[in-house]
Formats: structure tokens, C-alpha cells, sequence
């Protein structure tokens, strides 16, 4: 039983199904958005579409039960067959099977056998085959030759059979590799947030379910810029971020993309930015009558509809919009407010010929008994910055797996193993014509066109000599 | 509005040039095909060999270039730019095929693959040869060492391909020798009157041709082996420098997004090349078949993800909005 299940799992064929299943799970995922929100996928795929989606787990596929699964059941497979061989071919790496009848045998459908009779003989035939397959396959490992009788020798060469280790280090970097995505993918997280510009934040959304998690510390938006091209295309997002612990700011510093900030194990980076829908006007009230210049004017943010205080003759005021504006006009006024009551008509604004210094935004100007100024100044737009809080795990670990996967991979295609034996035999007494039987034969680890080639060539020329 | 992409500035006059030359030699390899004589498939090689020295030199313009106004990365960020890089490492691979294996069929299906990707860099409306700024995610020389060895691998891909192509006719001509006789037979048939066999004769002609040009099938076999397992090697290369960039610019290696997914689903796809070798009943037709279905999902996960999948890797939509 324990050997049937064995076999199941260090086969090949289960490795490239598991293969097969596992891309096609991935490309179902790159089918369907995965971690928007429950509302968008209502939109996009209707209510029942998408409660079958749901529960088919398609939402959040890569962690879905079944995703994992498969991936269990490969590295399973990987840990299986590499247990099973890896002795082996160690063993036949340090103490290989020399005998010739057992290879010509056991490894037929690659072998490369070539049989050719010479008068010539043993020793002198060995010589011969030596110097012919020199250039290829170095000195022969071992070399038999019964130098009494002069009958009987082999010589037996094997190249590269070290590198048969070299897809079990592939396979052992594979694993490597899938070790440190488990380890990350249980010790770590990563979320992300956005934070207004002056906010202070704690808590973050991981991403794959939007779960909030409690940071170890506060993270204040200090302030956002965007820099631009010429030609208007982003050239960088900076943002100046403070970690706080216990209402203390111990460590300000400016991040921008590719550039992130790590505290206390916890990585920060700059993801996207944006603005929230500005919801107030950025009115400029003026007094007229005041002649001393620190009281003149006071900036207020004004939501539309609500009564602000100018602070001046006790007059009240508040910003809205016209319902049905006229075309080409400005479609905000300002009403003026004494005793809870609306008096006047509403007041129009007009544009001034300058701008504002910021924004290079029209200015918009409309006033009430030659008393106060309205100026409008453009609309006060909060700023966030998105950023992207990483638990840093150590990831390392996945990449010196592919570090080593990545050289085992070359020395698995680019260094094969190669083995050749020669042997001379005399024939049988009875034979009149005393001659000797010489095998060659030629295994490689890769039934390569290039290398059964090479062989004729160098037997042909070995062939010139006897 | 079509607008074909040349401009001596930024270098992209030279490829249009190397454009037409790729055409040339595709042609040249054409009349090689049906016609057998070596000379015009020496002149075609010539001619590749020719356009590649010019591609070169457009490249180190444009990049001299790009330098100079003021973009401090290599100009290989957008669909143009990635689609002549495509052009050059196939010529390249081509190039180094040629000179190990000798195959002049090959040059038809790589001048042609090569032909492809120039004619959608230079006139697709997609494409525009100007340089423009990157996003600020791709600004950084991660990004240069993830893109070549990508389009190493690319082109690799693209060559075992051509090869798998050689090597399915050939299988077939041998495996079913019936079946190809009748086609030979069809050819000789075939009325050039009929409206239907003027359609096919050519390519019954180009198939035969195929099979009279090409290497013996165990080298092919081989080519194929090797040339996968080079592309193999370099998107290996190519992905985890991708993640290692992602998780120094962003946090995280890996985030599911369609292209790497795609790029997984490509190493997936290679990965049961190379041990399908390994498996009773999988000869060497089905991996020449895994090669060809490779290079759809290699193009696929190259162009097709960004046309019709939006996500991070974005060529298509040049001055989209970043979302990274
Ligand atoms: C997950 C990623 C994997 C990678 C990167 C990988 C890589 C490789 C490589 C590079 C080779 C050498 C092929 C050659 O030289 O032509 C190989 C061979 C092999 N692989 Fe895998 N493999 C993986 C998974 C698996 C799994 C799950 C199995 C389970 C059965 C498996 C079984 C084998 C076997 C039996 C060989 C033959 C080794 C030999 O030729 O001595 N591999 N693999």
C-alpha cells in the first residue's frame, strides 16, 4: 500500500497533471477580477452569477481550498520523488555500474551499439579506441585489459555524471522557493490604505480580503506632492509620512515608489494617490470698512448650504449652487443671513482678471453693501496618498531558492551525462579465422541527435586504424 | 489613421529601414524555398545579418536619444519599443541558429515572426515610435534586466517554434507516409484553373519544399530541446528579477496580476516540456506540440494579456493612469 502510494506520487505523469490543473485554476483567475469588491461584482456579474462565482471560490481564487491544494499536492509529489531517487543516483554517481552486459540491457532504447571484428590484437585494438575517443571523453575511468593472454579488455568512460545531481538541486530550489512563499504567506501580510494629507491612520485593509489589521503604530500623512512631465504624465509621487508611537513622532520621512519606508519590520510604500470629491469652497471674506489690515479678511471652507459666520457686523452668510444654473454663468452664489432669515437677493459672483497663486485657478469676487467681499478661491480638495503596508517576512529564503534553482537549471540542460564501453572479446576457438569482436557502446542521459553523430564519427575513425 | 513610425530622431527611421530589409530576406527566403537555390537564401542571410547591425545601431540612437531628453532609463517600455526588441532577439536567435544547426527553411518561419512584429511596431495605430516617460513604477534598472532577459526568452521561444513547425511536417511525412503521398499526389493534380486549388497549391508546394529543406528529424529534435531549454533558463532569469523588483518597489513578489500569472502559466507550460521527455508515451511529437502551444501562450502572455487584459504590465495603453 505505502509503496503503491509511493509510486503515485513520484510519478511524472501526476506532476504534469498537477501542472496542467494548477495553470488552468490560474488562468480562471486571470478570467475573472480577483479582490474587488462585493458591490462591483454585483455590478459586473449580476446577484446569482455572482453567488455561483462566490461559492465556486472564483473571487478569490488564489486562495481558494483548492488552489492550495493542488500546490500541496505538487510540492508533495516533488518531496516524494526526490526522496525516492535522490539515493539512488547518488549511489550511481559514486559507485557506478560498470558492467557492460547490465547497460547494454537496461538502457537499449538509448544506446548507441556498434559491433566491428579487426585481426588485430587486444591491446593494440584498445590503444586505438583510446586515442579515437580521447577528444571526447577524456581518459576512460576504468581500464581493463588482461595483459597475460592479451585476450580480453574493456575500457568504460564516463563524462558529466556528477551533474545528474543537478535536477535534484533544481527540484531542491523548487522546493526552497515554495518554502519561503509558505512562510510569507503565513507570517506576513500585506494591505494597504489610504491616508489623507494631515490624517493620522492605524489601521490597514489587507488585500486579498480587505480585513482590517492593527498596525503596531500610527502613520501621519505629513503631506503629498505629485511631480509632473512637461507633457502632463506623472513623474513622481512623494509622499513625507511620521510613524508615531504613543502620540510621538519618531521618525519623518518622505517615500516615493521604488523608494519605501521599513520600521519595526513593517514596510510602507507608495502605491497611487487621488483626491476625495472636494465637498467645501475655499471662500475669502474681506472686509471693506476695516482699514487695519490684520482683521481684513479671513479664509473659510464653506459647504454648500450651510451658515457660516463672517464675523463681521454679525453677518452670517452660506455658499450654494443655483438648482437649474444658466448656461455660460457661474452657477454658486452666496446668500446673506441675519436673524435665521435670508435676506437680499442672492449675491452674484463675477470672475477678477487674476488667478489663484496655487492652482492657477480663476478667482470669482461678488460683495454685499460695500461692506464685505466674497471671493471664491477655488475649492478645498483633500489629498491622499495610497500606500501599501507590507509585514516584511524575510523573503530571502525565496530567493536563494531561485538562486539555486536557477544554476541547477543550467547545469541540467547544459552538462549531461555520457557513458561509453568498449569491449574486445576474441571469438570462439572454433572459429578459423582468429579475430577479435570489438562492442562499443554509447548511453547518453539525452537521446541527442548531436551526440549519437559524434560517436560515428569518432568509431569511424577508430575504424580507420584497424 | 494609419502613420507609419519614422523618425531619424529617435532612431526609429533605421528600424523601418531594418523593417523593409526583414521583408527582403523574407522574401528572399521565399524564392530560396520553392526555387532550392542556395543563393538566395545566402543573400537573405546576409541581409538579416545586415538589419540586425542596423537595428543595433538604431537602438543605441534611440537610447542616446531618450538620454537626452531627459529619460534616464533605455527606451523599452512601451508596446513600440518591446515590439522591435521582439524583432531583434528573433533575428538574433535566428542568427545563432544558423550558424550551429544550418537551417535555412527556419529562416522563412523566423524572418516571417520577425516580419510580424516589425509590421505591427511600425504602422499599428497602437504603436507610437515617440519616446514618452515612463511611470514612475518602471523607473529603475530592474526594469532593464527583467525585459531582456524576458525577451531572451521570448525569442527562444519563438525559435523552438519555428523548429516544432519543421519537425511536425517532417514527423508527419514519416509517421504517415500515405497521407503525404496523397498530398503529393493533390499537388500534381491540383488544376491551377480551380479557384480552390489556386488557393491551396502553394501552400501543398511550401509543405513539400519544407520537407525536402529540413535537417533530419532527430536533429530538429534536439534543436528543439536545446533551444527551449535556453528560453526556459532565461525566463526563470526573468521572472524573479520581476518579483525581486516588485517586492523592493511595492512590497509584495508576487500579487496575482494577469502577467505574471500569464508568466507562470508560461513557465507551467515549459516546465511539462521538460519533463514530458521523462514519460512513458510522450515521444518526441508531443513535445514538438507543447513547443508550438508554448509559443501561443508565450504570445499571448507578451500581447495578449495587455490588449485585452488591463493590469500593471500595460504596454497597450500608453499614458494610461498608474495602478500599481
Ligand atoms: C516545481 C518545479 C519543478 C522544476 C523547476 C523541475 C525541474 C526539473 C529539471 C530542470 C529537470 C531536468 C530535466 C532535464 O535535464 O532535461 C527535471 C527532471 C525531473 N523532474 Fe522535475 N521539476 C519540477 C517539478 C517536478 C515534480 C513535481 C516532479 C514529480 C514527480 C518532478 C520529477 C522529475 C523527474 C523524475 C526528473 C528526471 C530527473 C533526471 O533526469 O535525472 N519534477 N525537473
Amino acid at each position: 500500500m505505502l509503496s503503491k502510494l509511493n509510486k503515485f506520487f513520484s510519478s511524472v505523469k501526476l506532476a504534469i497533471i498537477l501542472f496542467i490543473l494548477i495553470a488552468a485554476v490560474s488562468i480562471v483567475g486571470t478570467i475573472i477580477d480577483q479582490g474587488d469588491t462585493i458591490s462591483q461584482y454585483k455590478i459586473i456579474y449580476g446577484n446569482n452569477v455572482f453567488h455561483i462565482l462566490y461559492w465556486l471560490g472564483f473571487l478569490n481564487i488564489y486562495n481558494s481550498w483548492y488552489f492550495i491544494g493542488l500546490a500541496a499536492l505538487l510540492i508533495l509529489t516533488l518531496i516524494v520523488s526526490s526522496a525516492n531517487r535522490t539515493p539512488k543516483i547518488i549511489k550511481e554517481i559514486i559507485n557506478p555500474d560498470l558492467s557492460f552486459d547490465t547497460a547494454l540491457q537496461k538502457k537499449r532504447f538509448k544506446a548507441q551499439y556498434i559491433t566491428l571484428q579487426s585481426s588485430k590484437n587486444t591491446e593494440e585494438l584498445l590503444t586505438f579506441a583510446e586515442k579515437a575517443f580521447r577528444k571526447n571523453f577524456g581518459n576512460p575511468i576504468k581500464d581493463i585489459r588482461n595483459k597475460k593472454d592479451n585476450k580480453t579488455g574493456s575500457l568504460f568512460y564516463s563524462k558529466n555524471s556528477i551533474f545528474r545531481i543537478s535536477p535534484i538541486i533544481a527540484h531542491l530550489g523548487a522546493l526552497v522557493v515554495l518554502t519561503g512563499v509558505i512562510l510569507s504567506a503565513v507570517l506576513g501580510y500585506r494591505s494597504y490604505t489610504n491616508i489623507k494629507v494631515g490624517q493620522t491612520i492605524q489601521h490597514s485593509y489587507l488585500l486579498k480580503n480587505n480585513k482590517p489589521v492593527l498596525l503596531p503604530f500610527k502613520i501621519k500623512l505629513d503631506n503629498y506632492v505629485s511631480k509632473y512631465y512637461k507633457d502632463g504624465m506623472p513623474k513622481a509621487y512623494i509622499s513625507t509620512l511620521t510613524i508615531m508611537k504613543k502620540h510621538i513622532g519618531v521618525l519623518t520621512k518622505t517615500i516615493r515608489v521604488n523608494h519605501p519606508l521599513t520600521y519595526d519590520g513593517i514596510t510602507i510604500y507608495q502605491a497611487s494617490f487621488g483626491h476625495y470629491k472636494p465637498t467645501a469652497a475655499r471662500i475669502l471674506v474681506l472686509n471693506l470698512k476695516l482699514k487695519n489690515k490684520k482683521n481684513k479678511k479671513a479664509l473659510i471652507y464653506a459647504t454648500p448650504g450651510k451658515i457660516y459666520n463672517s464675523k463681521i457686523n454679525n453677518i452670517k452668510f452660506s455658499f450654494n449652487f443655483f438648482k437649474k444654473p444658466k448656461k455660460n454663468s457661474i452657477p454658486f452664489y452666496i446668500s446673506i443671513i441675519k436673524n435665521n432669515k435670508k435676506i437680499g437677493p442672492p449675491l452674484i459672483f463675477q470672475e477678477l482678471p487674476y488667478k489663484t497663486k496655487k492652482g492657477n485657478m480663476p478667482l470669482f469676487f461678488t460683495k454685499y453693501n460695500n461692506n464685505i467681499a466674497f471671493i471664491f478661491a477655488g475649492v478645498k480638495t483633500y489629498y491622499y496618498s495610497g500606500v501599501e503596508i507590507t509585514k516584511n517576512v524575510d523573503t530571502d529564503i525565496v530567493w536563494i531558492g531561485s538562486a539555486i534553482l536557477i544554476f541547477a537549471l543550467f547545469f541540467s540542460f547544459f552538462f549531461n551525462q555520457q557513458s561509453l564501453w568498449i569491449r574486445v572479446t576474441p571469438s570462439e576457438p572454433s572459429e578459423k579465422d582468429k579475430t577479435n569482436k570489438i562492442e562499443i557502446l554509447a548511453i547518453p542521459h539525452k537521446k541527442f541527435a548531436s551526440f549519437y553523430s559524434m560517436i560515428d564519427k569518432n568509431a569511424d575513425e577508430f575504424k580507420k586504424n584497424i | 489613421m494609419i502613420h507609419i513610425n519614422a523618425s531619424i530622431l529617435d532612431g526609429s527611421f533605421y528600424f523601418t529601414i531594418s523593417f523593409l530589409m526583414i521583408i527582403l530576406s523574407f522574401l528572399g527566403y521565399f524564392l530560396y524555398i520553392f526555387t532550392e537555390n542556395k543563393l538566395f537564401s545566402m543573400a537573405s542571410f546576409i541581409i538579416v545579418i545586415t538589419a540586425f547591425a542596423l537595428q543595433t545601431f538604431a537602438f543605441i540612437i534611440r537610447w542616446r536619444y531618450s538620454y537626452h531628453i531627459g529619460i534616464d532609463l533605455p527606451p523599452l517600455t512601451d508596446l513600440y519599443d518591446s515590439l522591435v526588441f521582439f524583432a531583434y532577439v528573433i533575428l538574433l536567435g535566428f542568427i545563432l541558429l544558423k550558424l550551429f544547426y544550418n537551417f535555412d527553411s527556419l529562416g522563412f518561419i523566423m524572418t516571417f515572426i520577425a516580419m510580424a512584429s516589425m509590421a505591427f511596431a511600425t504602422i499599428s495605430p497602437l504603436a507610437t515610435s515617440a519616446i514618452e516617460p515612463s511611470i514612475p513604477a518602471l523607473r529603475s534598472y530592474w526594469l532593464l534586466y527583467h525585459i531582456i532577459s524576458l525577451f531572451l526568452a521570448y525569442g527562444a521561444f519563438a525559435a523552438s517554434f519555428g523548429i516544432a513547425i519543421l519537425f511536425l511536417i517532417k514527423y508527419k511525412q514519416i509517421h504517415n507516409p500515405k497521407k503525404s503521398k496523397n498530398i503529393n499526389q493533390a499537388a500534381n493534380k491540383a488544376n491551377p484553373l480551380k479557384f480552390l486549388s489556386i488557393l491551396y497549391y502553394p501552400f501543398i508546394l511550401l509543405y513539400r519544399q519544407f520537407i525536402k529543406l529540413s535537417p533530419p528529424i532527430e536533429t530538429l529534435d534536439e534543436a528543439i530541446y536545446k533551444v527551449v531549454v535556453f528560453g526556459f533558463l532565461f525566463l526563470s532569469i526573468g521572472i524573479v528579477i520581476g518579483a525581486a523588483w516588485a517586492d523592493n518597489a511595492w512590497g509584495g513578489y508576487w500579487s496575482w496580476d494577469p502577467k505574471e500569472t500569464w508568466s507562470l502559466i508560461t513557465w507551467i507550460t515549459y516546465a511539462i516540456f521538460i519533463h514530458a521527455r521523462l514519460t512513458k508515451g510522450w515521444n518526441e511529437k508531443k513535445m514538438a506540440w507543447i513547443a508550438v502551444i508554448g509559443f501561443a501562450v508565450v504570445i499571448f502572455c507578451y500581447l495578449g494579456v495587455d490588449l485585452i487584459i488591463p493590469g500593471l504590465h500595460s504596454y497597450a495603453t500608453p499614458g494610461s493612469t498608474p495602478i500599481l
